[in-house]
């Protein structure tokens, strides 16, 4: 049987310098592929459909909405479809005797890094925000799916390496999606892209005042609405049994790291940011049906205050169009509750109040 | 985990290589193979944990058949073969097919409802295969046992494990008895990370993107919904190169990182489009499973055949029945239901031995004209070209869901539900370029192995080396730009990576 040929092909000395040559190769293509401009605005559009295409309303708000903001809400899509931005501003700006704009920039699914992502942003284009809303709903460990495909590229390698599973795999994204997002803003309209935000394209927007807690159509028809009831054997079901604790990942434990790396990392970011800014920070508690005491969900740190709804709304199955989303009923009492939470941790129109503020809520 | 992920790539395949290569330099050869165990079953239980055991157990029994075997007098011997044989099929015929034939019994006898799940375990086809081979070799005295753990190390060598190739122990064996060559290593390592880098472009940037234009037109046929006749062609024909494609990858794949261990596998795909007749196409398509049939099932099936026709003095065409088309019709069929328990499968079959009958048909009728005027190139290129169409056409029901959404895909390509476009849209242009560009890519250019022949890149090159020479010779060297090629290749391949790609067509197997 013939086999691998006998003379040696390549001395030794030689293979190695080719073998790292290769290697090196295919490390500064992907390097080149990373550095390669394209349009933020089109990295922003990735989700035409679907459940992240908010992100594209976010981005729209941030940069071409020169409507304030003075209060920014950020949460998932229990947070997305249980606050009305407009009602809360209304009602606040009504307490207040001047406008209070609200924004809220939720986007579905967990994942703190892609709302570190869209804070960031929020404090490039609106550093006249006052106070920052972040959901709080226990610890998770995982890296919004979004993420890898929204943010710079800087954010993704420098994110948390330690047991983030999510590291190697949004890092080694990059390369494809910078590539790709290169070719789609040198031809946008032949992937359907927008290059620039003007007039024309003006009616993609939803406008300052969109209302994600009404019903509102995707660009692919789907409708968001939360009119509809849930079936109340489906929610009993749902939360049947007790919660199992978060899952402990082995390496986790064996190293006593931070099972959620990814969202402590967050949080210790935007709370700096917010300090050194001297803008508010509370976290905001909605609950899922037949959630039990908030204490069962731990805190994200000492300092920083959480509202909690009232605990009432966890108990009435009309509130909820599934498990862990509000319907009309729901909403409705948060829209009356939060306004008067949140007022105490506004202070004042300036950013005079920001001792007040740091005393009071820190 | 598999090859096609960055966790193989970046953390498996690199700290498996180093220990390897730093066992076989400090450590006895029984230590550097328990750790390329350890690897295997590593990467067998990150895919397929549960059924790890059974693949433990199946290699025990095996070996132990084996010493029995090739201890026992010739009448136990047979006994002993037989019941080996008897386990592995048992154990393949009740993971993978008993229940759907439960299922389709109970249908039968009108009770739809009871029906049972049982889970396959992953490639179980492979490695029953494989120790089947194994067993009617020692009992033939073609190969030996050589102890558990080099037998272990044969059967859990991960390169092959999952999806073949379908290696003979007389092929692998002793190779992995011997302890690499020092010096050969990094050698060794390049020339198959430059195979793996061609495979992996094959699978990530064709056969990956090739199916997005492919799983639309046979979902909607699966939901009962009619393809006219130019879609259902075009998912027929790019089904057909994204199978070509993924398989081939794979196939390098396989071989490159065998390679990086300094082992040499068996050919497994070597330009099937390019042969003449489909009896061609199934020596160079899975040609380890087309071998393990004709081996295994074909020969003991056409030699008693033959002989019984001979004996009976049948005549020409009755011997030519008897002899060999029964036998290769059972062959294919053999191959078909080897993918799966589903009734497309024994279409696939059904359809492949049936023009492998034809085509012996043609050749046992034409044969003595062609050798007096041989073909000319026109008459050549037709071969192909029927060969192709008669391979794309058995695709369909491989890749349908049911026979129901296969019938429905032929009835498009027959015309029954209209043309399905009414013009050429520039999408459509654009796939249609997609489609003429990989099939230049297959007729014209050299495949992997072609490419590395100087590197000797699988088991019997010296007689593959010289089989269908590509219409565009070129070789590869380490010259700076074919290192820059190798690097895009690679690049590429990894970068496409991320998007999520698929699994192996032939992981479902």
């Amino acid at each position: 049987m013939d086999g691998i040929p006998s003379q040696r092909l390549l001395n030794p000395p030689r293979a190695g310098a080719l073998l790292a040559g290769l290697i090196l190769l295919v490390a500064a293509l992907c390097a080149g592929a990373i550095a390669l401009p394209h349009s933020r605005y089109i990295r922003f559009q990735q989700f035409a459909t679907g459940d992240f295409a908010r992100v594209r309303w976010v981005y729209e708000r941030l940069n071409y909405d020169r409507t304030p903001i003075d209060v920014a809400v950020f949460g998932t899509s229990r947070i997305e479809a249980a606050v009305s931005g407009p009602k809360v501003q209304k009602a606040l700006t009504a307490a207040a005797g001047h406008p209070v704009h609200v924004a809220n920039l939720a986007v579905p699914w967990a994942g703190r890094d892609t709302q570190l992502v869209l804070f960031r942003e929020l404090l490039r284009t609106h550093p006249e925000v006052r106070l920052v809303v972040l959901e709080w709903a226990g610890r998770d460990r995982i890296s919004h799916p979004a993420f890898r495909d929204i943010a710079d590229w800087q954010s993704i390698v420098g994110a948390p390496t330690w047991i983030n599973y999510y590291w190697l795999g949004n890092v080694a994204y990059l390369p494809l999606r910078n590539m790709s997002l290169f070719v789609q803003s040198v031809a946008p309209s032949l992937f359907g892209m927008t290059p620039r935000f003007d007039a024309r394209h003006y009616a993609r927007y939803r406008g300052a005042d969109m209302d994600t807690t009404e019903a509102y159509r995707l660009d692919n028809d789907k409708l968001i609405e939360h009119a509809r009831y849930a079936n109340r054997d489906d929610l009993e079901k749902a939360v049947g049994g007790p919660k199992s604790p978060p899952h402990q990942p082995l390496l986790v434990r064996l190293t006593g790291g931070d099972a959620d790396i990814i969202g402590t990392n967050a949080i210790a970011q935007i709370s700096a940011e917010l300090d050194r800014r001297c803008i508010g920070l509370v976290f905001l508690h909605v609950p899922d049906y037949k959630e039990g005491d908030l204490n069962q969900l731990g805190r994200p740190d000492a300092k920083t205050p959480i509202l909690s709804a009232p605990t009432s709304i966890a108990q009435d199955w009309r509130d909820y169009i599934n498990a862990m989303h509000l319907r009309t009923a729901g909403i409705a009492r948060i829209t009356a509750w939060l306004p008067q939470a949140l007022q105490p941790y506004l202070g004042g129109a300036s950013r005079q109040y920001c001792g007040t503020m740091a005393g009071k809520a820190r | 985990m598999t090859f096609n992920s960055i966790s193989f790539l970046l953390f498996f395949l690199p700290v498996v290589l180093i220990g390897y290569y730093v066992s076989a330099r400090f450590l006895p050869n029984a230590l550097r193979l328990l750790f390329l165990i350890a690897a295997g079953l590593a990467f067998y239980g990150r895919n397929s944990i549960a059924f790890l055991p059974l693949l433990l157990g199946s290699a025990a029994i095996n070996y132990l058949l084996a010493i029995a075997i090739v201890r026992a007098s010739p009448p136990a011997k047979n006994a002993l073969t037989s019941l080996g044989v008897a386990i592995n099929i048992g154990l393949l015929l009740y993971f993978k097919y008993f229940a759907a034939i439960f299922d389709s019994m109970a249908r039968a006898f009108g009770h739809p409802g009871a029906a049972i799940t049982i889970a396959a375990p992953l490639a179980i086809s492979f490695y029953t295969f494989q120790q089947v081979a194994f067993l009617l070799d020692v009992a033939r005295g073609r190969t030996a046992p050589t102890g558990p753990i080099r037998y272990l190390a044969f059967v859990s060598f991960f390169p092959q494990l999952l999806a073949g190739p379908i290696s003979l122990h007389q092929e692998i064996d002793p190779q992995l008895g011997s302890t690499p060559e020092r010096g050969r290593a990094l050698e060794n390592i390049l020339v198959g990370l430059v195979l793996f880098g061609f495979g992996l472009f094959k699978k990530t940037v064709i056969a990956d993107n090739v199916a997005l234009l492919v799983d639309p037109i046979f979902d909607q046929a699966a939901s009962g919904m009619a393809p006219g006749f130019f879609p259902a062609w075009g998912a027929a024909i790019t089904y057909t190169l994204q199978i070509y494609f993924d398989f081939s990858g794979y196939s390098d794949m396989a071989i490159g990182v065998a390679r990086m261990f300094g082992i040499l596998l068996p050919l497994n795909f070597f330009s099937p489009f390019r042969s003449r007749s489909i009896t061609e196409l199934w020596q160079r398509w899975h040609m380890t499973l087309g071998r393990w049939v004709r081996i295994y099932i074909f020969q003991p099936m056409a030699l008693p055949l033959t002989r019984f026709a001979a004996a009976r003095r049948f005549g020409r065409w009755s011997t030519l029945a008897t002899g060999s088309l029964l036998p290769v019709f059972l062959s294919m069929l053999v191959i078909g239901t080897w993918h799966g328990p589903n009734w497309t499968y024994v279409l696939f079959g059904t359809m492949h031995g049936s023009f492998m009958v034809i085509n012996e048909v043609y050749n046992f009728k034409t044969r003595k004209a062609r050798r007096a005027k041989p073909d000319g190139p026109l008459m050549l290129a037709l071969y192909t070209f029927l060969t192709v169409l008669a391979f794309i056409l058995a695709e369909v029901p491989f890749r349908a869901f049911d026979v129901p959404t296969a019938m429905r895909m032929f009835a498009g390509m027959i015309g029954l539900h209209g043309a399905g476009a009414a013009a050429l849209t520039p999408a459509g242009a654009i796939n249609l370029l997609i489609i003429v560009g990989l099939f230049l890519i297959i007729y014209l250019l050299p495949n992997s192995e072609q490419l590395m022949t100087r590197f000797r890149p699988a088991l019997e090159w010296d007689k593959w080396g010289k089989v269908d020479p590509a219409r565009l010779a070129i070789r590869f060297d380490f010259s700076a730009a074919w290192l820059v090629y190798a690097a895009i290749a690679l690049f590429l391949g990894m970068a496409f990576i991320a998007r999520g790609g698929q699994t192996f067509i032939y992981f479902n197997f």
